[in-house]
């Protein structure tokens, strides 16, 4: 009998700290801490006591899954990088899962996901079930207050439905790597040295 | 409606995309495939051509939004679309417009296609308009 793939799947991109091991269809640990600062910090040791939970080790785990945003800037590049870095040194798959996915898993399409954009506005995308539309930002009171099918916008993001989602891609070879998923531009001016790259 | 009427109340609703003027609706209600439904809170331009009608634009007055007007409009649009036998029913809506978008999700259309930066306003950045499609049969 083939193991069942065992996925570690996380999220910083709102202010949480979000872990969850999944073994086949079987969740082993799940972890959230609601937090603001310093996600960074807690992360690598939030995912040793994830791991732990589940008796389980680094070298033992398929495919790494990561929650891409949209939401916090920096909360969605500390864990983008983390699952690159991991993905890179465990030489397994990373597979990027964004927030308007993971909180519509269950629900049938087409469904229009909502995600909190701040200032009153939400990121929208439609989820057909066929080839995703692009995101985009919209006034938050007129779309939440419709009858059209939407979900969301929630303060949280469920790592255990990232994992789940990791699980069906990850054996996809031409998958992308991990990459953030802004939607709008940032409200930050450009630095004079500009931040590095994300590679593709 | 008169073209003069048509553009005064266009003007009153849209900044970006521009308002028509008098001499655009006149040119284009004359050609080919354009027909317009009218009420007293606004109005509907359509285009039929081969099957497939454009929704060219839609207008309801400031005073009269939020009645079900522009529903209305819209659906005496496509009655009139499937009349004359458009069997697909494409529009463009600006991506900020999130009342009008809204109003196409909930009769129907769903997302078929993207153009960023498609609207330019008279200041700030560009807008991104959003393609939505329905079949009307």
């Amino acid at each position: 009998m083939k193991p069942k793939p065992l996925i570690l799947a996380f999220d910083t991109s709102v202010a949480h700290v979000a872990a969850a091991l999944l073994s086949g269809d079987t969740v082993l640990a799940k972890r959230v801490e609601a937090m603001a600062k310093g996600q960074a910090e807690r992360l690598f040791p939030l995912l040793e006591e994830v791991l732990a939970e589940g008796g389980v080790t680094w070298s033992g785990l398929t495919a790494i899954g990561v929650g891409i945003g949209p939401g916090n800037f920096t909360g969605i590049r500390i864990s983008v990088s983390a699952a690159r870095g991991l993905a890179l040194s465990l030489n397994i798959p990373a597979v990027g899962v964004s927030s308007f996915e993971a909180q519509a898993i269950d629900t049938p399409r087409p469904i229009l996901s909502l995600v909190d954009a701040r200032r009153d506005q939400v990121f929208v995308q439609e989820l057909t079930g066929g080839a995703a539309m692009p995101p985009h930002v919209m006034a938050k009171s007129e779309i939440t207050n419709t009858h059209t099918n939407t979900i969301g916008p929630s303060d949280t993001v469920n790592p255990v439905a990232i994992a789940r989602i990791t699980a069906t891609r990850y054996t996809d070879a031409t998958l992308p790597r991990p990459a953030p998923l802004y939607v709008r531009a940032p409200d930050a001016a450009p630095p004079r040295d500009p931040a590095p790259v994300i590679l593709p | 409606m008169t073209p003069d009427a048509l553009a005064a109340l266009h003007a009153r609703c849209f900044v970006t995309p521009r308002p028509w003027s008098a001499d655009e609706f006149a040119s284009m209600l004359t050609s080919n495939g354009v027909f317009l439904r009218s009420s007293d809170a606004g109005f509907a331009l359509g285009r039929e051509i081969a099957g497939e009608v454009e929704l060219l634009t839609l207008a309801v007055d400031p005073d009269h939004q939020r009645q079900g007007n522009g529903r209305a409009l819209l659906t005496a649009f496509e009655a009139e679309a499937t009349k004359r036998g458009a069997t697909e029913a494409f529009l463009e809506v600006a991506s900020n417009n999130t009342a009008a978008y809204v109003l196409y999700r909930a009769a129907g259309y769903t997302e078929s296609g993207h153009r960023p930066a498609y609207y330019r306003p008279p200041t700030g950045p560009r807008i991104a308009a959003i393609i939505m499609r329905k079949p009307l049969i």
